[in-house]
């Protein structure tokens, strides 16, 4: 049931006639995690705590630093050197007290994994490493999570929507990529504003049902050129992570 | 001639080129994709992309972007990963 309040706030959601009231009750029973609340988790978690996603999992080992303030977007200078999960708990609580946050101040890992996801309907890529990707897409494909894959780099983004046992998963994409370590990438803040918006939407279509979500289709954008390539992927057989055993 | 691509982005086109070259594969690949694999500026390689004639990356090779093609070569072109957040 949404109260009077939610259907008040909701409003211009349950106005959207594929989305209506059941889509905003299917919202409200959904558990969504979000992994790193850094420039892709700041965004993303604000408008899945807007949006009405009735619980949110934000996990991450990360302190506030000066140098995060240009893009992401839950912090202030007077949360420098706080823990981003507790400022973001506050921050998130304070727009939308219908959602219920839990806050992880932990690093993922192999050992911890399978706990953070546990009780996720949808899991959110808000990292800033490939590793721990890979971590994630292995526990999201073994544990049937739809995992909502986000990377920024420059004014380069990419996003793709990993259905498991339906589409490739990002090992299937990158497993043979070579990466380039840099310590640190730059960018400006609309660049993970812009991807962590798209996979907001992929993670509402996803919970309510709606629209056809990003699943087997890359989306690449260059902010240089403004071209964007959609490309269907296909999975791989003999990948180590999703392919046929 | 024929040259068959493998990519982890657009699957494994075939590409009809007369005298293919790695650059003029490329440029046939930007159009299908409608996505520029070349930098505007410098026509270097997109940074998002690499490219590999026979698993050599094509900057390995002597005549580099240019190298000349031939029957039963293997071009694979990689979108890397984007792993900022």
């Amino acid at each position: 049931m949404l109260s009077r309040k939610e259907f008040d706030r909701y409003n211009r959601q349950i106005i959207f006639p594929d989305f209506d009231e059941r889509g905003q009750k299917k919202l409200k029973n959904s558990h969504v995690l979000i992994a790193g609340v850094g420039g892709l988790g700041s965004l993303s978690s604000t408008y899945l705590t807007r949006a009405g996603i009735g619980h949110i999992t934000i996990v991450d080992n990360d302190y506030v630093e000066l140098s995060d303030l240009n893009r992401q977007i839950l912090y202030q200078d007077e949360n420098i050197g706080e823990r981003k999960v507790d400022s973001a708990h506050k921050r998130l609580l304070g727009m939308n007290p219908h959602v219920e946050i839990t806050p992880i101040f932990e690093k993922i890992q192999k050992e911890n994994v399978l706990n953070i996801v546990k009780g996720a309907q949808v899991v959110v890529d808000g990292l800033d490493n490939f590793e721990t990707r890979f971590i994630l897409n292995s526990i999201c494909v073994k544990k049937n999570i739809p995992f909502i894959y986000g990377g920024i780099d420059g004014l380069n983004g990419a996003i793709t929507t990993i259905i498991p046992g339906k589409t490739p998963c990002l090992a299937c994409l990158f497993r043979n990529t070579p990466i380039e370590k840099k310590d640190f990438l730059p960018v400006f803040g609309f660049v993970p504003g812009f991807i962590a918006s798209l996979q907001s939407m992929e993670t509402i279509k996803l919970l309510a049902n709606i629209g056809i979500p990003l699943a087997g289709k890359l989306l690449l954008f260059d902010g240089k050129t403004g071209e964007f390539l959609l490309s269907n992927v296909n999975r791989d057989k003999d990948c180590t992570v999703c392919g046929e055993e | 001639m024929k040259v068959k691509v493998k990519t982890n982005f657009f699957g494994q086109p075939e590409i009809e080129i007369e005298m293919p070259t790695l650059r003029k594969v490329l440029l046939e690949l930007s159009k299908k994709t409608k996505f520029s694999i070349f930098a505007p500026k410098n026509e270097e390689v997109h940074s998002d992309f690499k490219v590999y004639l026979n698993g050599v990356e094509y900057e390995a090779l002597p005549h580099g972007i240019d190298t000349e093609l031939k029957d039963g070569d293997k071009v694979e072109i990689t979108m890397v990963i984007l792993a900022g957040g």
